[in-house]
């Protein structure tokens, strides 16, 4: 077996040598990946992977849209804190928010425009890769991204009165952690500049028909709000009106019309994703895929009812006027958005009475799994109503009331502007709600006339958008263009059983200033 | 530093290595002749027929029955090589002498001229640069440990070895030179015949606080030598900065055919009770406890009508016993082991063969180890330049488990530390007061019946090993050879979990859960070297490696849990509910690959002074592309005065050698630097996952290095009968990645960056001594550690960060700069509250406290107790830790013993905080009966209240305890059989005690634990099993 090898020791150890630096030249050699995560360079290749990333994009709201909710309703007149609320609760119920409250947090939004970006940054890459993925997609997403984006600066701007602004895909920390704060208004002006090249032009009968993504919010409803918020009444009423529509002049799509007639009105929250008629931007939540929805586990009487719906809204309910039968808003209110039990005898005569908010339980069998609703038709009609009634001029009024009431349907002839609207119930009429009407003296002042329906717009807004994360922003916008004194009012009545309170909150909300969060 | 400096590091080594080489040799001298004399170490008798050789002619002689020799040398600077068998092979140069007076350490003992098995190849200890420990088969024998690591323990200076807990198959924690990382590896690099072993993920347990051993994969009787290299290890790059522990098994055979035998047998004894509370003073305690929730007597007597003996209560007789928990679930238990060995082969081939078998029963029932190993190693020689060593070893090991976590619902020790002596482990018959067949359920108390968690409760564990390699080496010439080793390493464990409902305290509404956990470790490896030997007359000498490594790991792990099966006899996974909510799958799967490019120099001139050089460039997946690639590089010197000629005619000095070195070393074994890539993550929007970013990555995110610098003294006298080693080293991280809390605008909170800086500085000294009087010998050794790691700076990126609070169950540690790692943050305790202070204060839960409620300090004086009144309350770190090791032998007999200690750690101790609480139905220690009442004022033990709502059982000082101790870990009786012609070669006995005496002042079962293998766990006893005292008999033959 004894062989001898002639090769000199020179040569052997070259061999060697090229052996170990043979090894390990490419970077693939370390391609090792950490556990169900992938690298940026497995992605972005196909459609679906479009349509994974712009569902990431939304879903850290999963986490965000229940704080916002009891934000929104305990800063307003909505919510009221039960006696299991905790103390974080409580003090934002105070308006004494201290830092590190944790439904003040927002660092969710934040993850929004972070992903956001970083999908606009790699998106043309899916263009080259798939061509299923063709400039019509391209456009709705990058749209639909740049939409949910603004919508998430929007909030952000609204809770928080400023919003770091972040321009570019971020990729890496930025040095001293230096960030661009953009205040409220500088904020709505970027935002708009930016929409609006994403909105599909709808006067050529050339422009691609338009693509509605899952989930993501209308471009054009959340451009008319946030030429609201600017107060810049006719574009907004413009762009909220087009929301409604579809393109190449047909009927439009968001009608508020039979679908969610009278009882068919708790369907929305039951259809929330399967529907196209009126829930435009839906967040969803499935206990059965173990992503519960949080705020139903705190507000649910079944499980830690910390919160509760406040006196004002129970009564709202309780008073109004249908077109016909006994007072109450039989199809929104009690058993629907609310309940009030009656629950134990204190002693012969008086029964303790306690309310709670169900609009998170329409589906018994499953309250977790309830959606979150960011946007539906109704809302996007009242915006309308709301900016049709401050252009103030007789007519605009008057389709603003129209869109509150009874609706298009109700009206003949068709005005020309909603001739093919011909299906639009309006709000109240959908619920079968006794009409508002304008006395005569406010027909002949149109200054009063003009507070008279937006106070209207705005209970119908209590009412409707009840628990949907509106209603802060409703009473802060209106305030802003009549009064801080409105606001405070509003908000400060949740108090009036306690003088001492009520002054309290009355004075603090009566300076804009305090309005705004900080974390 | 600049890579430019690296590589002029790297240079200057090869040219320093190449003007030695190049050196003329001196011209030839004429032939001298040297005498001597050579004695056996210890007794002095003169030593004939050793066999006496010239390094650079290859003259030789052998010495007379005087021991006498002499010798014809070229000239006075030769180095001569003395060989006996029995003894420890010598090599010494003349040094100018003349005349040489030798003595040689018969090889049973321990010499400086043993050689040691590193990565790298075998060196010789006394040439060490580096520190270096070896140990060899007589340190690891007589043991009933079952797994080598145990064995360790006070065997090296600088390493700790700390068993988890006295389960059976639980690992050890072990650490070389301390804690120097708090999101990386701190544990030793761990080779295995040549492979590396990563051991630190196949511990995955679904057990809280249990930690599967992967080390058992070798048997302890199948091990040769251990070296423990604990620094200058830049030749393993980023994988280097914990130190390395080299295992080899028995590979050397000789031809003719050896079998051994071995086993032993014995019993565990359970461990020593803790006090508790009694029937009676627990009544007086509940009803205590019940009118701190406001009940009257009147309320408290409907509601518990069978708390004052009332015998026709309903349930009387299940609420009027005197059960002693502990006695309930403790239990002796037996240990048993057998290995069968047998090598054999010849000129060809060789083989080497054994296996094993391993039982070891826990401190209760149904908990348990068993063992099974098997190992092959073999040598084959193609042609005389050309070798192969085959290599395999496979263990499967099953193990019964017990949880032992924080949790007193899953814990049987805390369960039966806390249940009430009122109650009975079985259902009692109601008119009779007779057990029933069934375990009782939870009952009034809340607590889950011990006897249940014991009994019903499983965890049962199956772990696959298997670990083998192939080497081949080709020898060159004489000057080079080249090896190469491919190997793999694969483990599987798999592991069923039940919790039952019945007697198990629920948790919403889960009945019961049925739990299936695999986990999978796989490794590839490569290691490539070649090495260059040279040694030239004028006693140059050279050693060159040079080469690379590599290794891919690949880590996974699926877990599946379900909740709610029919009943509790029902208890797989598929037995479990259908919702999709109550089941929960987990799972991981990351990798890792390494390369590594190294070379070494080795040079020493006549073994008087030594250099030694190490660079490695060392590329890994740990980090991103901008970090992957690093150089690391090591440099030592030695000097041996002894071989200085003004030292020459000191005879008692044997041995005298300085050692200095600096080195720098990386760590890489951390998921932490995933923070430095940008990942998607995926979450599940409805029925479909959904992609979105992890973090905001930090590209520049690089791996921890470590530069130490050591100094050491090696020190030998009178013949080596007395040696002492000391070694002084001062390491330092200075890119500590630390966790940074970043703002919210950012969206992603969690940041990582290399922010730190840790410093760890310690002192090692070993010394042994061995006396002889007549036919006694007498061993005597011993090593003091003192170490210290410190935080030296902290640079956060958020201006108003001071420090990080990490809080853990039912603690705080705190990372400060200036301060130890990870000490413990709370509050301090200063006695009770006052009449004079009652409603003064707003405790740490925001209720005003009472009088009979612990006064904590109030740091800054606003009466309100809160996180600002925190301090640094403990250090878990120990400040001192060594061991003392003697024997004595007598002929055949001799008696060894191993005592531990560990100084100045502080403890946690969790299970005095849940027995002297006072806050819930729970049974409690008797300290308690020395609580706060309102007729009982003169006390430091406060007044019970349910809920605790003042917190006076928060994390405080109140519950850290000195966890100092001294262990006399083993003491082992042996004889040795003379041999027996024709029927064995050598047959020992030996009776070994574990842990017969423990000096402490800790007042839990047991100061030596470790929760889980993480800094941020150090020091909290949650109630783990305690090691128990156990004697074993065993028998060891060679046929």
């Amino acid at each position: 077996m004894k062989k001898s090898y002639k090769i000199s020791p020179f040569i052997q150890a070259i061999i060697v040598a090229l052996m170990v630096f043979g090894y390990g030249c490419s970077d693939d050699f370390f391609n090792d990946k950490a556990g169900d995560r992938i690298t940026p360079d497995q992605h972005y290749k196909t459609l679906i992977d479009a349509g994974v990333s712009l569902q990431g994009v939304i879903i850290p709201l999963q986490d965000f849209m229940p704080n916002l909710i009891m934000m929104d309703g305990l800063l307003s007149d909505m919510m009221d804190v039960t006696a299991n609320a905790n103390a974080n609760l409580i003090n934002i119920n105070n308006h004494e928010i201290a830092p590190g409250n944790p439904y003040v947090n927002p660092a969710s939004l934040y993850q929004v425009i972070l992903n956001a970006n970083e999908v606009l940054a790699n998106i043309d890459k899916i263009a080259a890769n798939d061509r299923n993925f063709d400039a019509v997609l391209l456009k709705a997403y990058k749209g639909a991204l740049v939409g949910m984006r603004s919508w998430t600066y929007l909030t952000l701007i609204r809770l928080y009165g400023k919003a770091a602004y972040m321009e570019d895909n971020l990729t890496s920390l930025p040095a001293n952690l230096s960030q661009k704060m953009l205040s409220r208004e500088t904020m709505l002006d970027t935002l708009i500049n930016q929409m609006i090249p994403h909105i599909h032009d709808p006067g050529t009968g050339t422009q691609m028909q338009e693509v509605r993504l899952k989930y993501c919010v209308n471009n054009k409803a959340l451009l008319g709000e946030l030429y609201l918020e600017k107060n810049d009444y006719a574009n907004a009423a413009t762009y909220l009106k087009l929301a409604c529509e579809s393109y190449l002049n047909q009927s439009a799509i968001l009608k508020v019309d039979k679908t969610y007639r009278d009882a068919g009105w708790s369907n929305i929250f039951l259809n929330s994703e399967g529907d196209d008629v009126e829930n435009i931007s839906v967040i969803p939540y499935s206990t059965e895929n173990k992503q519960d929805n949080v705020l139903a586990y705190w507000i649910g009487r079944n499980y830690l009812y910390m919160v509760k719906p406040t006196a004002l809204l129970v009564d709202s309910f309780r008073t109004q006027i249908p077109a016909a039968g006994n007072p109450g808003d039989l199809w929104r209110g009690q058993g629907i958005t609310i309940k009030t039990d009656t629950l134990m005898q204190v002693n012969d005569s008086t029964y303790l009475t306690e309310s709670y908010i169900t609009k998170y339980e329409i589906d018994d069998q499953d309250p977790l799994s309830s959606d979150i609703i960011l946007s539906r038709a109704a809302d996007v009609h009242l915006l309308l109503a709301e900016a049709l009634n401050r252009m103030g001029d007789e007519t605009s009024q008057k389709y603003a009331l129209m869109l509150l009431n009874d609706g298009v349907n109700a009206v003949n002839p068709k005005p020309a502007p909603y001739s093919r609207w011909s299906a639009n119930l309006g709000i109240r009429g959908r619920v079968y709600l006794k009409a508002w009407e304008l006395s005569e003296g406010l027909l002949r002042n149109p200054e009063a006339r003009m507070l008279y329906i937006e106070d209207l717009i705005m209970a119908e807004r209590a009412l409707e958008l009840a628990f949907e994360g509106k209603r802060w922003f409703d009473l802060m916008r209106v305030a802003r263009r009549r009064n801080p004194e409105y606001l405070a009012d509003k908000v400060a009545a949740k108090f009036a059983t306690d003088p001492e309170v009520y002054n309290k909150i009355h004075v603090k909300l009566r300076d804009p200033n305090n309005w705004i969060l900080t974390y | 530093m600049t890579k430019r400096y690296y590589y002029l590091t790297c240079l200057s080594f090869m040219f320093l290595g190449l003007t030695f080489a190049v050196q003329p040799l001196p011209a030839q001298a004429p032939g001298k002749i040297v005498s001597g004399m050579v004695t056996e170490s210890g007794t002095g008798l003169p030593l004939q027929q050793v066999f006496i050789s010239v390094s650079s002619t290859g003259a030789s002689t052998t010495t007379d029955e005087k021991g006498e020799f002499s010798i014809s040398v070229p000239d006075l600077h030769s180095e001569l090589i003395f060989d006996l068998p029995g003894y420890v092979k010598r090599n010494i140069f003349l040094r100018n002498r003349e005349f040489i007076s030798l003595s040689m350490v018969p090889i049973i003992y321990k010499s400086l001229d043993d050689s040691y098995n590193s990565p790298l190849g075998v060196r010789t200890l006394k040439d060490a640069v580096f520190p270096v420990t070896g140990l060899t088969v007589n340190d690891l024998k007589h043991t009933r440990a079952s797994s080598f690591d145990q064995a360790f323990q006070g065997k090296v200076p600088g390493l700790s070895v700390t068993e988890q807990s006295g389960m059976p198959g639980q690992r050890t924690y072990m650490n070389i030179r301390g804690i120097s990382s708090i999101y990386a590896a701190s544990e030793p690099l761990l080779f295995i015949d040549g492979m590396i072993y990563d051991y630190s993920y196949a511990t995955k347990s679904l057990m809280e606080g249990f930690a599967l051993n992967p080390l058992d994969v070798v048997d302890i009787d199948d091990i040769s030598d251990v070296t423990f290299l604990k620094d200058g290890l830049s030749f393993l790059g980023a994988a280097g900065s914990n130190g390395v522990i080299d295992v080899n098994t028995e590979q050397e055979s000789e031809a003719s055919t050896v079998i051994k035998l071995s086993a032993y047998g014995g019993i565990s004894l359970s461990p020593e009770r803790q006090d508790l509370l009694d029937a009676t003073p627990f009544k007086g305690y509940f009803k205590d406890i019940l009118s701190s929730q406001g009940y009257n007597p009147g309320q408290i007597n409907t509601m518990y009508p069978w708390l004052d003996g009332n015998q026709s209560a309903d349930e009387f007789y299940r609420y009027n016993n005197n059960t002693d928990w502990q006695e309930e679930i403790y239990k002796p238990s037996t240990l048993y082991k057998a290995h069968f060995f047998i090598k054999g082969g010849d000129d060809i081939a060789t083989y080497n063969i054994s296996t094993g078998y391993l039982s070891h029963e826990g401190i209760y029932d149904k908990s348990g180890y068993t063992r099974f190993n098997l190992r092959i190693n073999g040598k084959i020689n193609i042609t005389d330049r050309f070798s192969i060593t085959p290599n395999a070893k496979l263990s499967l090991a099953d193990s019964k488990l017990a949880n032992h976590g924080p949790m007193e619902r899953k814990n049987p020790i805390l369960a039966s530390l806390m249940k009430s002596p009122l109650m009975a482990s079985y259902t009692k018959d109601e008119l009779t007061g007779a057990d029933l067949a069934y375990l009782d359920d939870v009952g009034a108390f809340n607590i889950s019946n011990p006897t249940v968690i014991v009994q019903n409760a499983q965890g049962s564990n199956r772990n696959y090993h298997f670990l083998s390699s192939i080497t081949a080496k080709y020898r060159i010439n004489s000057n080079f050879n080249v090896s190469t080793l491919v190997g793999i390493n694969f483990n599987n464990a798999r592991e069923n979990i039940f919790l039952p409902d019945i007697g198990i305290v629920q948790i919403d509404s889960a009945f019961n859960s049925p739990g299936d956990f695999v986990n999978e470790f796989r490794s590839m490896q490569n290691h490539t070297q070649l090495n260059y030997t040279n040694k030239t007359a004028s006693g140059h000498s050279f050693i060159l490696n040079g080469g690379f490594r590599y290794m891919k790991n690949s880590y996974k792990h699926n877990l599946s849990l379900d909740l709610n099966t029919a009943s509790d006899d029902f208890k797989s996974l598929g037995d479990g509910s259908q919702y999709n909510f109550l089941r929960s799958t987990t799972g991981d799967n990351r990798g890792l690959t390494w390369i590594s490019y190294f070379g070494n120099l080795n040079y020493n001139f006549r073994n008087k002074y030594f250099l030694l050089g190490n660079l490695s460039y060392d590329g890994n997946s740990a980090t991103n592309k901008d970090n992957r690639y690093n150089f690391y590089p090591s440099l030592g010197a030695a000097w041996r005065l002894s071989a200085e000629g003004f030292l020459n005619e000191a005879r008692w000095l044997d041995d005298f050698k300085l050692r200095g070195s600096w080195s720098v070393t990386g760590n890489m074994f951390s998921s932490v630097y995933d923070y430095s890539k940008l990942y998607y993550t995926t979450r599940r929007m409805n029925g479909t996952g959904v992609l979105l970013r992890e973090i905001i990555p930090n590209n520049e995110l690089e791996l921890e290095k470590k530069n130490t610098i050591n100094a050491g003294i090696d020190l030998s006298l009178f013949k080596q009968l007395f040696n002492i080693h000391v070694d002084y080293y001062n390491s330092n991280v200075n890119n500590l990645v630390i966790e940074q809390s970043i703002p919210e605008t950012f969206g992603y909170t969690e940041y990582f960056d290399n922010g730190g800086k840790l410093q760890i500085k310690g002192l090692e000294v070993a010394a042994d001594a061995r006396l002889h009087f007549g036919n006694f010998t007498w061993l005597l050794g011993g090593a003091v550690n003192k170490q210290a790691t410190e935080v030296k700076e902290l640079t956060f990126l958020n201006p108003g960060t001071k420090n990080i609070v990490t809080p853990v169950n039912n603690a705080q540690f705190v990372t400060m700069a200036g301060k130890p790692i990870n000490s413990y943050y709370g509050y301090r305790v200063e006695g009770l509250i006052s009449s004079a202070d009652a409603g003064k204060y707003t405790g740490p839960k925001g209720v005003l406290m009472q009088e009979g409620d612990i006064r904590f300090k109030d740091v800054d004086g606003n009466f309100v107790i809160d996180e600002k009144d925190m301090e640094i309350i403990g250090d878990p770190n120990p400040d001192l830790f060594g061991s003392a090791f003697t024997s004595l032998s007598f002929k055949n007999f001799e008696l060894s013993a191993l005592f531990n200690y560990t100084m100045g750690n502080d403890v946690y101790n969790y299970v005095r905080n849940r027995t002297e609480a006072m806050d819930s139905y729970a049974n409690q220690s008797k300290t308690v009966l020395n609580r706060w009442t309102p007729s009982h004022k003169g006390t430091s033990v406060p007044r019970a209240s349910y809920g605790d709502p003042a917190g006076n059982a928060v994390f405080s000082d109140r519950w850290i305890e000195d966890g100092s101790y001294m262990r006399l870990e083993r003491l082992t009786l042996s004889y040795n059989f003379p041999t027996w012609q024709g029927v064995h070669k050598g047959m020992v006995v030996y009776l070994t005690a574990t842990n017969l005496l423990t000096l402490t002042d800790y007042s839990g079962y047991d100061p030596e634990y470790v929760y889980v293998n993480s800094p941020y766990y150090m020091g909290i006893d949650y109630g783990k099993i305690p090691h128990t005292q156990s004697f074993v008999m065993g028998i060891k033959l060679n046929l």
